[in-house]
């Protein structure tokens, strides 16, 4: 059980750490809030395991996560409609 | 109207009142991504490359605060194998600071400026005020540590005070005028929640008043602020009172909330606090003053031939019922 949640928050842990650490493009920051999604979703399930195995949230979740990675690509898609790339250094210093 | 700005209007209205009406923290979660989902395509309709940039930097920061927030909760419920109602503190702070995230609250509050100046004043108007609701509601539920709670005045105040020095952009200002009122909200978390709305409630009248007047005239930085005043001279009059009572200063509905903080944190025996907030708060009001100096002291000629397309009737009108209404305030006694 331990190791379970130890897993889960170490997922997370790293995600945000990588996160932190952005190189040159947006999308690897899109990626890694899927990633720290996914370490989220993992979580879920163990602590949907405490209500006799009910896990109709997690579906519920899902959808959630997957309508605002839909919505951080389209934005994506925008950025690069008007900046023309999706380079960080690219933005204005407002 | 377009049809799309109604309906992720209203669903905007709708994922806060979800967030604000939940029994369990995952649909907290839920109201607070709905909310997120349905105001961003509002922010970015606009064709210029300020806007997706404002967009982009508010989604990214607003979705891993609401990611760290699910984290927080499932993590409490887990770390103690489920024995309520020991809730654990460490993760409890994880939490208040996701939602101090979503609210633009310093040390969190590095977004906030820069998606604010990219935003139209309707959009920076919806950003001000309805944002702040389902955050605000959701920490005041869950009872904040009094020694994090002051920190985060404290940090609020400072920053908001030392980073407004500088600034000319008036979406920036009000900005950090807003961070300087979270801090004082955040204070009415700890005592009670109906000094929490009227303090809410008077900072939206406020912040109506003057983003309607920016709105109406189109103006973004403090150079601008010469064409409001030689418009008219109950505009310049509402301008500059709105400004005063923003900084708290009787006889004007200001300084009403911040006299009920006050009131409470002195009964509760909360002086030191009291005291940092007021001297802390001074001087945002010293900026608001330079705002207004030019319009409170300086001569003006209102050229009658040009005008500016403005609905004088409606600004007279909320203005003067907003700002002179200390006096009706003896009606709110029984809310209290």
């Amino acid at each position: 059980m331990l190791i379970y949640k130890i897993c889960g928050l170490l997922m997370f842990l790293r995600g945000l750490f990588v996160f932190r650490m952005k190189r040159k493009h947006l999308l690897l920051m899109l990626v890694r809030l899927e990633f720290i999604v996914l370490s989220i979703y993992f979580l879920l399930f163990i602590y949907l395991r405490f209500f006799n195995n009910e896990s109709f949230f997690s579906m519920i979740f899902l959808t959630f996560s997957v309508c605002e990675g839909a919505l951080g690509l389209s934005l994506l898609v925008l950025l690069i409609q008007t900046h023309g790339n999706n380079y960080f250094q690219s933005f204005n210093l407002l | 109207m377009k049809l799309y700005k109604i309906m992720f209007f209203n669903m905007m209205v709708m994922g806060t009142i979800i967030a604000t009406s939940s029994y369990s923290w995952f649909s907290m979660w839920m109201g607070l991504e709905i909310n997120l989902l349905s105001i961003i395509p509002l922010m970015s309709t606009q064709k210029n490359s300020l806007s997706s940039e404002s967009a982009i930097k508010y989604f990214v920061t607003q979705a891993l605060a609401s990611l760290i927030l699910l984290m927080a909760a499932i993590m409490m419920m887990l770390i103690n194998e489920f024995i309520t109602p020991l809730v654990n503190y460490h993760f409890l702070m994880i939490m208040n600071s996701a939602l101090l995230t979503k609210l633009g609250a310093a040390p969190f509050h590095f977004w906030f400026p820069e998606v604010m100046e990219g935003l139209t004043w309707l959009n920076c108007m919806i950003m001000l005020t309805w944002q702040k609701i389902a955050p605000m509601t959701l920490i005041m539920n869950n009872s904040m540590n009094p020694t994090f709670s002051t920190l985060i005045i404290i940090s609020c105040l400072l920053t908001s005070a030392m980073m407004v020095f500088n600034q000319i952009s008036l979406r920036k200002i009000l900005t950090f005028s807003s961070i300087n009122h979270i801090a004082w909200m955040i204070s009415t978390t700890m005592m009670s929640s109906s000094s929490w709305l009227i303090y809410f409630a008077v900072y939206c009248l406020i912040n109506m008043n003057i983003i309607m007047i920016f709105k109406m005239t189109n103006t973004f930085y403090l150079k601008q602020i010469n064409n409001i005043i030689n418009t008219n001279k109950t505009i310049k009059f509402s301008y500059m009172m709105n400004f005063l009572s923003l900084g708290g200063l009787p006889p004007f509905i200001g300084f009403l909330p911040k006299w009920i903080v006050i009131n409470w944190l002195v009964n509760n025996n909360m002086y030191t606090i009291a005291t940092t907030m007021i001297i802390l708060t001074l001087i945002m009001l010293y900026v608001y003053m330079r705002i207004t100096f030019s319009s409170m002291l300086l001569n003006h000629n209102e050229p009658k031939i040009i005008k500016l397309k403005i609905n004088k009737m409606a600004i007279n009108t909320i203005n003067f019922m907003t700002l002179f209404s200390l006096i009706t305030c003896t009606l709110i006694f029984n809310l209290l």
